[in-house]
């Protein structure tokens, strides 16, 4: 079964980005997925049960912290490897998204490059 | 267009609905499939695990058209006049065929709209991804040089980023010398050998930017007369200035796009954007270093001014203190011309001074003097006469004041409590040593105050004085003073009549006096101990 990512943030410039980043991958049949808001993230996260999923910090309707501990907690989604967006210098979101077990986080402005070269390795797929 | 794009460009949802519609239409289809450029099924309704159209495929790329190869039916998807793709449905019988045809070209122009709509979107998505890198590097870099204040680490830090995103073979910073007018290299990238060429300002493309503060695309420069050809071939370039305001500080040089393109405006732009960071980066750090020396310096200064500040303390012992106050109140321009003023001036004798050099040893001598001279101290300082000359064996003081009658007084105030002293100290030394007699004279009236200056090939010497016939005679007074008399011209007696106690001894001539002078003798001043026992032996 092809691998899948699931991007989740409220703003729509920057899914539209990082599906840009990362439409390299679709090449090699890695479906791209993205949701609105910290509810709907969820909710695709147990629908599609993604491989890896880029989630953004601030949110409404549940926010990047709430929707990493959910999945953390679920045993059929815990092993997603969650990446947490966080503005840049904020020290108190790393300590919050080790709190809620994040793998990793990036801070915004990402690097697109980085961001694709990071999805390859968490995917195993080479360039 | 790449053969498998198909798939970013069609809207998985949207896609599938359409389908889905089309056969709501069409009941005598019970299929539709979306097919790739590689031949593969990658949408499809009811769905999409059909197998390998690449034969149809190959067939509608042949002739341009729907193809019908039983038991399928390929319409082409067409993208700026390119297959891209094929819309394939299971062939329904040749009757339903020709009825099916339309509906399913409309179908397939529909989808191809879509992948079109894709497309666009995807560029401006691209567009946008290469703005949002541009702006994570400005904010990287302008991170990073921000907090740099060596100016190499500077142009190599910004050759690095330069390099990296515009795919340069080659790049240099080139600094202008501010007194030289003269760019040198500072920094080189995939140079092969650094050239340390230096090229005057307005000679060059790089000499031109540097002069106007203006970047430069010279894609072939070669062809251009400007152009002074390094070693290697350069097919395009791109320089910008380092300005920090109107000010060039110098440029940056880029050249040769790796993949042999040639440079665009939205290169310069971004260089500009670098070259602008490190600009006020290389500024800031000519500032910092600026300041470090300043305050060197200003360490070094403080040094000194306290080492000053030490030897004019020993100074001062040496100054008397009505210069002291002189240069305190202006210390630009103290006023230290000479001025007539209405002057006391106590001129201060010991008598047979010579005879006790004789008598004792020098030391001895040295500290009878200091003991003597010590013990007056305070009260001339307390009555404000300030101490203008020592001789071994005498004082010259100066008493000023607005009122006259105020600097007689004090000089007389002074004269007292020296004859007082004098009184103590013999009486201290009873026994050990011959008691001193101290004599005094004093006179009142204008003299020329200020300094006199002295000067020899080897320097300069100052004093500060009271001169004229005011000190002469008062000078005078005190040699002729005897057994520690006090004595006072008429002037100083006007002055203080009402206060003391004098004895008038009448006309008196002195040396290199032409007429007589009447002299008076300082007794006691009134109201006092020694004042009632003047009035009592009276």
């Amino acid at each position: 079964m092809g691998k899948k990512i699931l991007i989740v943030d409220d703003e729509v410039h920057i899914r539209t980005l990082l599906e840009q980043a990362l439409e390299d991958l679709e090449d090699v049949g890695v479906e791209l997925l993205s949701a609105r808001d910290g509810e709907e993230g969820l909710q695709y996260a147990r629908d599609e049960k993604p491989d890896l999923m880029f989630l953004d910090v601030m949110m409404p309707r549940k926010n990047g912290y709430e929707v990493c501990q959910a999945i953390k907690q679920d045993p059929d989604l815990k092993d997603i490897y969650i990446i947490l967006l966080t503005a840049k210098g904020q020290a108190a979101d790393k300590v919050h998204g080790d709190a809620v077990q994040a793998n990793e986080y990036i801070t915004k402005p990402f690097n697109p490059d980085e961001i694709l070269q990071k999805a390859r390795d968490i995917l195993h797929v080479p360039l | 267009m790449k053969a498998h794009t198909l798939t970013r460009l069609l809207d998985k949802q949207k896609t599938t609905a359409l389908l889905s519609a089309f056969l709501d239409l069409t009941p005598s289809v019970t299929a539709c499939w979306v097919v790739d450029t590689r031949g593969r099924c990658i949408l499809g309704y009811p769905d999409s695990t059909r197998g390998d159209f690449s034969v149809l495929l190959e067939q509608v790329q042949t002739v341009g058209q729907a193809v019908h190869l039983p038991p399928y039916l390929g319409v082409p998807l067409v993208l700026d006049a390119e297959v891209i793709g094929l819309v394939v449905v299971p062939a329904p019988a040749d009757t339903l065929l020709v009825r099916l045809e339309p509906t399913l070209h409309c179908l397939s122009a529909t989808l191809s709209q879509f992948a079109a709509c894709g497309l666009e979107k995807r560029e401006i998505a691209q567009d946008a991804l290469d703005k949002y890198r541009e702006i994570t590097l400005l904010y990287t870099i302008g991170e990073t040089i921000s907090a740099c204040l060596d100016v190499d680490q500077i142009a190599h830090l910004i050759l690095e980023t330069a390099s990296s995103f515009l795919k340069t073979e080659q790049s240099s910073v080139m600094l202008l010398h501010p007194d030289t007018h003269v760019l040198d290299i500072r920094a080189a990238r995939g140079v092969e050998q650094p050239v340390k060429t230096l090229l005057k300002i307005g000679v060059g493309i790089a000499g031109l930017v540097a002069q106007t503060g203006t970047p430069e695309i010279v894609n072939e420069p070669h062809t251009d007369p400007r152009f002074v050809p390094p070693t290697g071939h350069v097919y395009s370039l791109l320089c910008v200035p380092l300005k920090v305001q109107e000010k060039v500080l110098g440029v940056v040089n880029v050249s040769n796009k790796g993949s042999g393109e040639m440079f665009t405006a939205a290169d310069a732009k971004l260089l500009m954007t670098l070259a602008a960071q490190a600009a006020i980066a290389m500024e800031n750090a000519r500032l910092v270093a600026e300041l470090q020396e300043k305050n060197q310096a200003l360490e070094a200064a403080l040094r000194k001014v306290e080492l000053l500040e030490k030897a004019k303390n020993h100074l001062r012992k040496f100054v008397p203190q009505s210069v002291q106050k002189l240069i305190d109140d202006n210390p630009d321009a103290p006023e230290l011309d000479r001025q007539d003023k209405e002057v006391s001036v106590l001129f201060l004798d010991i008598a047979g001074y010579t005879r006790l050099s004789t008598a004792l040893d020098q030391t001895k001598v040295n500290y009878l003097i200091e003991r003597y001279f010590s013990s007056f101290l305070d009260d001339i300082y307390h009555n404000n006469g300030d101490i203008n000359e020592t001789a071994g064996d005498g004082l010259m003081i100066i008493f000023q004041d607005a009122n006259p009658a105020m600097h007689a007084l004090q000089a007389a105030r002074t004269a007292l409590a020296i004859a007082n002293k004098t009184r103590q100290i013999n009486a201290d030394l009873h026994g050990v040593y011959e008691p001193v007699t101290v004599n005094v004279g004093i006179n009142s009236g204008l003299a020329s105050v200020g300094s006199a200056k002295f000067e020899g090939i080897t320097g300069t010497r100052w004093t500060y004085t009271a001169s004229g016939m005011v000190t002469n005679l008062a000078a005078r007074m005190a040699a002729f003073a005897s057994d520690g008399a006090v004595l006072l011209s008429l002037t100083t007696a006007c002055h203080i009549a009402q206060d003391f106690f004098l004895e008038d001894l009448g006309l008196q001539q002195f040396k290199n006096v032409s007429e007589p002078v009447q002299v008076f003798r300082l007794r006691a001043e009134k109201g006092t101990t020694d004042g009632q026992e003047n009035s009592d032996r009276r």
